[in-house]
């Protein structure tokens, strides 16, 4: 369970959004949601700091991938849960350079693999 | 090498095709004497197979000139089968150029449509990759936490998240699949003369939000097209939800039927943000979404203006869109009679066939 656990979910699809908030909502977190990319860095700056952030990557203007290499940038070194339905060859070397405490879940995951790779993240941490 | 370059030299080669006929063909001729255009017909082969239409035309006219000055007897001495020979070979010629002319179209078509279909293959792989997958994954959660259990209302809200997704999911499905058909011209219409206003209310009273906002406005109480009337609902829709989404907030939207003598003309208005020009030439395209509309956050297939565009023109009708600083209208129009579909039928393939052969030619000296 992620009792207490502050968790920061960017995506810029609304459904996603508030389901994959709603999961860990039920799982006993605390989650603020961000509907983008530009959303995402304004809360790790304003509302952090967090346990833990979840990103989808295709959002428009600042991806998630650019928001958390922003966010590293800036010394933020949170546990992250990228997630993404894309298929492009490059983006797991993209995540490797956001650093070890990172977790890339393709869609479509269950709420076990969301739970799983969050209580990973969390105790290697 | 460019492909300039490389078709300049064909055409070049193509062009010095009789001359080495005119060459060998000298050389030979104490013992071809009887055969005046003998070596003139592979060089009109080989010139229209590498240079196209007008190279094999241009050699032929050469031919026949080299022919006739250099290989005929002097007028006195021809006979009827000078003559016959000579015509058989301008006609021959003519031939073997148009259709090397058709091989040349048919092989470029081929190639065009195996490239449309790489691409189109493409396109379905990244949108199943990625749009088809955020539906799916919703109901993958959901299912996941309905699973868990939990409270009545999380149970009728994760059934009810899970029933929204599967629309949705339904909707890019139906949007892919017109898309497609569209491509390939394989779209079928069940035509029937019908009351376009009748069907803009019908419509708007089953478009959710639309109620109240989108107001159906005519001079007359009935217009008539000849038209399907699933489509027609679907593109109305399409524009309508585009008003909807992009338009003003809640500011009304209006649709206006008018009749001309040859077609009906539907144009829907809402009043927003100007579309910026550069956008315009590609509203209509595939996956195209205005930076406005992207940065908006509002979803979209990119698919609802180019479906709407190909069931317009399966009608034989046009579409356009007009944007001012403080309002957008679309229009589109549909033919009002059976006659009049077959009239724009026509009319269409007409334009399409003169767009493909000057295409064609174009291509070919640019190619």
């Amino acid at each position: 369970m992620l009792q207490n656990i502050a968790i920061l979910v960017a995506e810029d699809d609304p459904e996603q959004l508030r389901t994959v908030a709603e999961a860990f909502e039920r799982l006993g977190a605390v989650v603020t949601r961000a509907e983008s990319g530009g959303e995402l860095v304004e809360h790790v700056a304003e509302k952090g700091p967090f346990d833990l952030i979840v990103t989808d990557i295709s959002m428009s203007w600042l991806t998630g991938l650019q928001a958390m290499q922003a966010a590293r940038n800036a010394g933020i070194a949170t546990p992250t849960i990228i997630m993404t339905g894309l298929k492009d060859a490059t983006i797991p070397a993209a995540v490797q350079r956001l650093g070890r405490n990172v977790v890339l879940l393709r869609k479509p995951f269950d709420v076990a693999d969301l739970e799983g790779a969050a209580e990973r993240l969390l105790t290697e941490s | 090498m460019s492909v300039d370059r490389i078709t300049r030299v064909r055409i070049a080669g193509a062009l010095a095709m009789p001359l080495v006929a005119f060459g060998i063909q000298r050389g030979l001729w104490p013992t071809t004497q009887n055969f005046t255009c003998l070596l003139f017909y592979p060089a009109i082969f080989l010139s229209s197979w590498l240079g196209g239409f007008f190279a094999g035309l241009t050699s032929t006219v050469v031919s026949v000139a080299m022919v006739w000055f250099f290989f005929m007897p002097p007028e006195g001495n021809m006979n009827p089968a000078h003559m016959v020979s000579l015509g058989v070979f301008v006609g021959m010629s003519v031939l073997v150029t148009t259709l090397h002319d058709r091989l040349r179209a048919a092989t470029q078509h081929a190639a065009e449509t195996s490239a449309q279909i790489h691409r189109l293959r493409e396109e379905w792989a990244t949108i199943v990759a990625h749009d088809l997958q955020q539906p799916i994954n919703a109901i993958a959660l959901r299912a996941g936490l309905l699973l868990r259990g939990g409270s009545k209302e999380q149970f009728t809200a994760d059934v009810e998240e899970i029933r929204t997704s599967a629309k949705r999911l339904g909707r890019m499905v139906d949007d892919l699949c017109d898309a497609s058909l569209l491509e390939v011209q394989r779209m079928r219409l069940v035509t029937e003369r019908l009351d376009l206003v009748a069907l803009a209310r019908a419509t708007v009273h089953r478009l959710p939000g639309a109620e109240g906002r989108a107001i159906v406005r005519s001079c007359a109480g009935q217009i008539w097209a000849f038209a399907d009337s699933v489509r027609i609902e679907q593109i109305i829709t399409n524009l309508v939800c585009n008003a909807m989404k992009y338009g003003d907030q809640d500011a009304p939207i209006s649709i206006a039927i008018e009749q001309s003598e040859a077609e009906a003309h539907v144009s829907i208005t809402n009043s927003g943000q100007r579309i910026p020009q550069s956008a315009i030439p590609h509203l209509f395209e595939r996956y195209a979404r205005t930076p406005a509309a992207e940065a908006s956050g509002i979803k979209g297939s990119g698919l609802g203006l180019y479906i709407a565009k190909g069931l317009v023109e399966a009608h034989h009708g046009r579409i356009w869109v007009e944007s001012s600083d403080s309002a957008t209208t679309f229009h589109f129009t549909l033919p009002i009679s059976a006659r009049s579909l077959a009239t724009g039928a026509s009319e269409m393939r007409a334009s399409a066939e003169t767009a493909r052969h000057a295409e064609r030619h174009t291509g070919s000296s640019h190619a």
